[in-house]
């Protein structure tokens, strides 16, 4: 039998309306025709919008008010907080109204005596017990006053919405004390405004409006009922289609499917972050519209901000929901962060993106933030969630076209939402915002409901920007390229991005809008745009014969543009450890540093480099076009990010920075997983050699033998010039061609930044002669202060002599940074006088003396001898010129002469 | 109808009883109230009738030379009754309005406040009666076998009281105008209640006006046992058993009638 039982209940209100200048009396029907039955045990909650006659129900069944119309049967003492305060005598302590209420309800004087410390206890207000009420704040009112009511031992307990005033500590309390009630027995009605707390106490709920009853079942079904109506109705606007029933009620925007609502308490909303705080969809005062085509279109009026979000939404296909947000602004808004929020019943409990698949923990922490379930899925088209029963169907967010910097995360929500949580979020460069105008997109994108074929849907998404050859995939999304193999990924971080300096900023291909289309299958081209630019990249990915990825990078300018460099980022995963060039290799260091660190800096030659790993599978190689004058840099990245980096640079062999309309190509290369060698095939270096003399370029240093022995160090024979303060040397130069015909060797150097190439033409004339001239092409004016050419020699060599001149080389001195040191020094035309060094007695045999011989230079020129500093250790031999100079474009001689080496003297 | 009214005034009656100990709660504690703190504490109770007794004898020997001997006494004698009547109907009429708090707790009948009043009032006139009796028996000792009567007099006088209380209160919420009125009404029925004249003063023509006031009787009952000394006139006590009855009916009639209305507007 129920406990409280309303039958056909109608309950009326003569109001008096009192406008100015006149009275009328209406009677307001509070309560309409509302019907249900209680039983024993069981928590109940109401809930409806204000005005909706719940506190009149609840005055009902305490019998504060009998029904004008129909029947309620209530069987059993009641007992309620309804008004805060209500029935205390506020002269009174809070002690004597206690024993007042417990004498008001019946208890005996016994009982009461036994309740009084149990109410004490519970209610917690310390010595304010023995105070008059009237000083209390309403925390103590309301603990008193619930402290008495549940204490009572009431059969019946009905609770209007007091328990907020409450901190957080005594509604717990409250609520475990309900739930103690719950298992005596008792019945208990409860009206909330805190949708949470319902669902975690009511089993079954009712819905007012208007004074009906208009939903009576499971608290999760009614709640959801309630969220999607109500509030402003111009803010509320419903479309359905097929199984979708679509309901957009004042910047939430509920997705019902089968009548079953999907995204439970917030639904899905915008949430952007503005100057020091996030702003909700649902904070906006909004307008909706539905058109008959059942498009529903709504716009929101942010009103401390002074703009709006725009929204429209209506249902495509079958299943399928068009989602469109735009922000319209009459000032410039700085949006930085902004994200759409999918809050999904917690029944999901898979997820999926077009990478990766996972499960979603178990909500299990009881704190009020949101857990980070996925996070790194970066640029990514979609994500989608479902459930493995077939409760729920796969609820997907697919945005139409990749925005930069935006891809998805999914959260386990907070322990009383109890929701997953799907997100979308988008961030807007800071360059952005000025060319966004009034209006710009927010999102744009679909919602898709039950996908027959989750993973063949996501399948046919991720192929989309992929090639593979089954093995080594490349994956491009937003301007970035990702290599995998076998789903390892090689890249990371930054992965793989093209930056191009033009017209005076940085342009990196993240920052592009990228359109995608894919060619037979194993050809993808992307190309990109940047606003306000006339130019076009493209990058073509090819996979090849022998799974080789083949790229292609280039631009369509439309218009002549200036663009200074141009640079292809490749962030290889850390598990590289070692690089081989086809001139030498290495190992990367270690530890990463606070800043980049240089590993190697190289002109492409061959134009292949190969980095490897301790696992054997994990070995790529790749190529780089060599006609296209590249040069490459590896850098071990900052701890931050930890990345091996290779740089491959665009040089313009005429340094010009002006490109014309047309098509250029920037970068072109391929890919490959490789086997790590033991030994690896280095390319023979160019190698002169006569008798015991033999000379050798290796990594752009020029090295001397004797014998099989080296007998030059370091540096070897370079060139050094001084321009604007800034040294710059042969040996770190980009680029350095070289070949050998008919026994001399052409060398050319070449520099990034200085309008500058140098001609090296070398031969051994015999075992004791090397001729060497040195021709300086300088292609724009150019000030130097400085020439040099330098031999860097053993520190084996200790004695030297010129014409009558000798002395012994002192030991090398001082710190790492000192000068080095001017030992002798003689002008050019004063032949005989040139420095010859000798060997160490002991380290002789295998030394041979060694002199410098310039000929035919200018008076300007002088010979020098030095010792190093600590750190190289070396005796040097130097032609210099100093003094400030002009150079205009031309030829100019650099040196000519020759090396003497044993007994030529 | 009736019978529905009927039916849920007698269920309003059990519910009334079983609340009957925040009834007496209420009653005891208002009657503590009542002399908390004051100087004459419970004597107050019978200062207050013996002071207007003073005062109408001394208007009505030396004024208007009343003929009743030991007027004084006489007028003692139907004061006590009256002043507990009007005293709390003074107080029960706007008690809805005045301690509706109580009723927002634990569903309390809307009665017991009147009720309450009633009994706290009640208590005071039993204890004024413990006063004053030792005068009237010093004056009469033969009034000392009488007191047998006493219990059902007073029983109907509480019953009476109780229903007009009931009665007033509710028409107090319905007629906010009552509240300025029942000064009035109470000073009227005052001088038509035979307090300091006997019924057979009045003249015949308008004897009707003293029939039909309920109270005479129960004053008339009063006066016999403490100034007449003599048992109370059977035709008066069946008069005032029926007036208390017809009260209390009245009252817990309008009061079920109307209960919709009442609750509504407290």
């Amino acid at each position: 039998m129920p406990v409280i039982e309303f039958k056909d209940v109608w309950e009326m209100y003569r109001i008096k309306f009192a406008s100015p200048g006149k009275t009328a009396w209406e009677n307001f029907w509070a309560v309409r025709g509302v019907s249900f039955a209680l039983e024993r045990g069981e928590i109940t909650g109401i809930i409806g919008e204000n005005g909706s006659g719940k506190s009149t129900v609840l005055k009902l069944i305490t019998g504060m008010l009998k029904p004008d119309r129909g029947q309620i049967c209530v069987s059993g003492s009641v007992s309620g907080l309804l008004e805060l305060g209500a029935g205390f005598q506020m002269e009174l302590t809070g002690r004597e109204n206690v024993f007042l209420q417990f004498e008001l309800f019946g208890l005996n004087a016994s009982q009461a005596q036994e309740k009084f410390q149990q109410v004490v206890d519970f209610a917690e207000i310390g010595k304010f017990m023995d105070a008059p009420v009237k000083c209390y704040s309403q925390g103590m009112f309301v603990r008193l006053a619930f402290s008495v009511a549940v204490h009572v031992d009431p059969e019946i307990f009905v609770i209007d919405d007091t328990l907020a005033v409450g901190d957080e500590f005594f509604q717990k309390k409250c609520i475990k004390k309900i739930f103690e009630l719950k298992s005596s027995g008792k019945t208990i009605v409860f009206v909330l405004h805190d949708m949470n707390m319902l669902k975690r106490i009511c089993g079954r709920t009712l819905l007012l409006k208007e004074g009906r009853l208009i939903k009576d079942g499971l608290t999760d079904d009614v709640v959801a009922l309630y969220t999607q109506t109500v509030g402003t109705k111009k803010g509320i606007g419903i479309s359905e289609k097929g199984e979708i029933q679509l309901v957009f009620n004042n910047g939430r925007l509920f997705v019902n499917w089968r009548g079953r609502l999907l995204t439970p308490g917030s639904g899905v909303y915008a949430s952007f972050f503005l100057t020091d705080r996030w702003y909700n969809s649902f904070q906006a005062d909004w307008e909706v519209s539905v058109s008959e085509g059942g498009q529903i279109e709504a716009a929101g009026k942010f009103h401390q901000l002074n703009c709006s979000q725009l929204l429209k939404a209506w249902i495509s296909e079958d299943n399928a929901i068009s989602l469109e947000i735009v922000m319209d602004s009459r000032e410039p808004l700085q949006i930085q962060d902004g994200c759409l929020n999918a809050m999904l019943t917690d029944e999901y409990s898979q997820w999926c993106t077009e990478q990766k698949q996972g499960v979603f923990p178990e909500i299990g922490s009881k704190d009020n933030a949101w857990h980070v379930v996925m996070d790194d899925d970066n640029f990514s088209a979609c994500t989608g969630v479902f459930s493995l029963g077939e409760q729920v169907p796969s609820f997907v967010i697919e945005q139409e076209k990749i925005h930069p910097a935006s891809g998805f995360k999914l959260f386990n929500g907070d322990y009383l939402s109890s929701c997953r949580v799907l997100q979308y979020y988008r961030k807007w460069l800071q360059n952005y915002t000025e060319d966004m105008g009034s209006k710009f997109g927010y999102f744009s994108g679909r919602i898709i409901i039950n996908t027959p074929d989750l993973n063949g849907y996501l399948h046919k998404l991720q192929n989309g920007s992929v090639v593979t050859d089954g093995n080594l995939r490349f994956k491009f999304t937003q301007g970035q390229g990702m290599f995998y193999y076998k789903d390892y990924p090689l890249t990371k971080g930054g992965n793989l991005t093209v930056q191009m300096s033009m017209a005076g900023n940085v342009y990196s291909s993240r920052t592009a809008h990228w359109t995608l289309a894919k060619r037979n299958g194993n050809q993808l081209v992307a190309r990109g745009e940047w606003k306000g630019l006339p130019v076009v990249q493209e990058w073509c990915f090819e996979i090849g014969p022998e799974g080789t990825i083949f790229w292609k990078v280039g631009i369509d300018v439309f218009k002549e543009i200036d663009i200074e460099q141009s640079c292809m980022k490749f962030n290889f995963s850390p598990v590289f450890d070692a690089y081989r060039t086809d001139t030498g290799q290495g190992f990367f260091p270690a530890e990463f540093s606070d800043s980049y660190e240089d590993v190697l800096q190289k002109c492409i030659s061959s134009g292949e480099i190969r980095l490897y790993s301790a696992n054997p599978e994990l070995c790529v190689a790749a190529g780089f076009g060599k006609a296209l004058n590249n040069f490459f840099k590896l850098f071990n990245t900052d701890i931050l990010s930890t990345a091996r980096e290779l740089r491959i640079y665009k040089i313009d062999p005429e340094a010009n920075t002006r490109v014309s309309p047309g098509r250029h190509d920037l970068f072109m290369g391929w890919l490959r997983s490789c086997e790590r060698e033991k030994y690896l095939p280095i390319q023979s270096k160019p190698v002169l050699k006569n008798g015991n003399l033999e000379f050798q370029l290796d990594n752009n240093t020029c090295r001397i033998y004797w014998m099989g022995r080296e007998i030059t160090k370091g540096l070897g024979l370079y060139t050094s010039l001084r321009s604007r303060g800034k040294w710059h040397d042969s040996v770190t130069c980009a680029v350095c061609e070289s070949g050998i015909r008919a026994g001399e060797a052409a060398i050319s150097f070449k520099w990034i930044h200085l309008p500058l190439r140098q001609e090296w033409r070398i031969s051994l004339e015999n075992e004791h002669s090397i001729k060497l001239a040195i021709a300086m092409i300088v292609e724009e004016g150019l000030e130097v202060d400085r020439l040099q050419t330098n031999i860097m020699l053993s520190e084996f060599y200790d004695k030297w002599s010129s014409a009558g001149n000798e002395g012994v080389l002192p030991d090398f001195t001082g710190d790492i940074d000192d000068d080095w040191q001017v030992i002798f020094s003689a002008g050019i035309n004063k032949s005989g006088l040139y420095p010859i060094l000798a060997p160490d007695s002991c380290a002789g045999k295998a030394f041979p003396e060694i002199g410098i011989a310039p000929d035919g230079m200018g008076e300007e020129w002088q010979v020098n001898l030095l010792n190093s500093d600590l750190y190289h250790r070396g005796r040097m031999l130097q032609c210099l010129k100093a003094g400030k100079e002009k150079l205009s474009a031309g030829e100019y001689p650099y040196f000519n002469g020759r090396i003497l080496l044993e007994s030529s003297r | 109808m009736d019978k529905y009214i009927l039916g849920s005034a007698g269920e309003k009656l059990k519910k009334i009883y079983n609340f009957r100990r925040a009834l007496w709660g209420m009653g005891l504690k208002q009657f503590k109230a009542g002399y908390a703190g004051s100087f004459l504490g419970v004597f107050w109770v019978a200062v207050n009738p013996v002071l207007i007794m003073l005062a109408i004898t001394f208007v009505f020997t030396a004024v208007f030379k009343a003929e009743i001997k030991d007027f004084g006494f006489f007028v003692l004698a139907g004061i006590l009754p009256w002043m507990f009547f009007s005293g709390t109907l003074c107080e029960a009429s706007p008690s809805l309005l005045t301690q509706r708090g109580v009723l927002h707790q634990f569903g309390l009948p809307k009665e017991v406040l009147p009720l309450g009043v009633v009994l706290s009032h009640f208590m005071n006139f039993l204890v004024s009666w413990c006063i004053v009796c030792p005068i009237f028996i010093i004056r009469s000792p033969k009034t000392i076998p009488l007191f047998i009567y006493l219990p059902a007099l007073f029983l109907l006088t509480l019953v009476f009281t109780s229903g007009m209380a009931v009665l007033f209160s509710v028409i107090n919420i319905l007629f906010r105008d009552l509240e300025q009125l029942i000064g009035t009404v109470l000073m009227f029925w005052f001088w038509v209640t035979p307090v300091f004249y006997t019924i057979g003063m009045v003249p015949g023509k308008f004897r009707w006006v003293f029939d039909l006031n309920p109270f005479s009787s129960f004053v008339v009952c009063y006066q016999d046992i403490f100034f007449w000394a003599k048992a109370p006139d059977p035709g008066m006590l069946c008069k005032a058993a029926l007036w208390s009855i017809f009260s209390l009916f009245c009252g817990m009639l309008v009061s079920v009638k109307c209960e919709n209305e009442v609750l509504k507007r407290i």
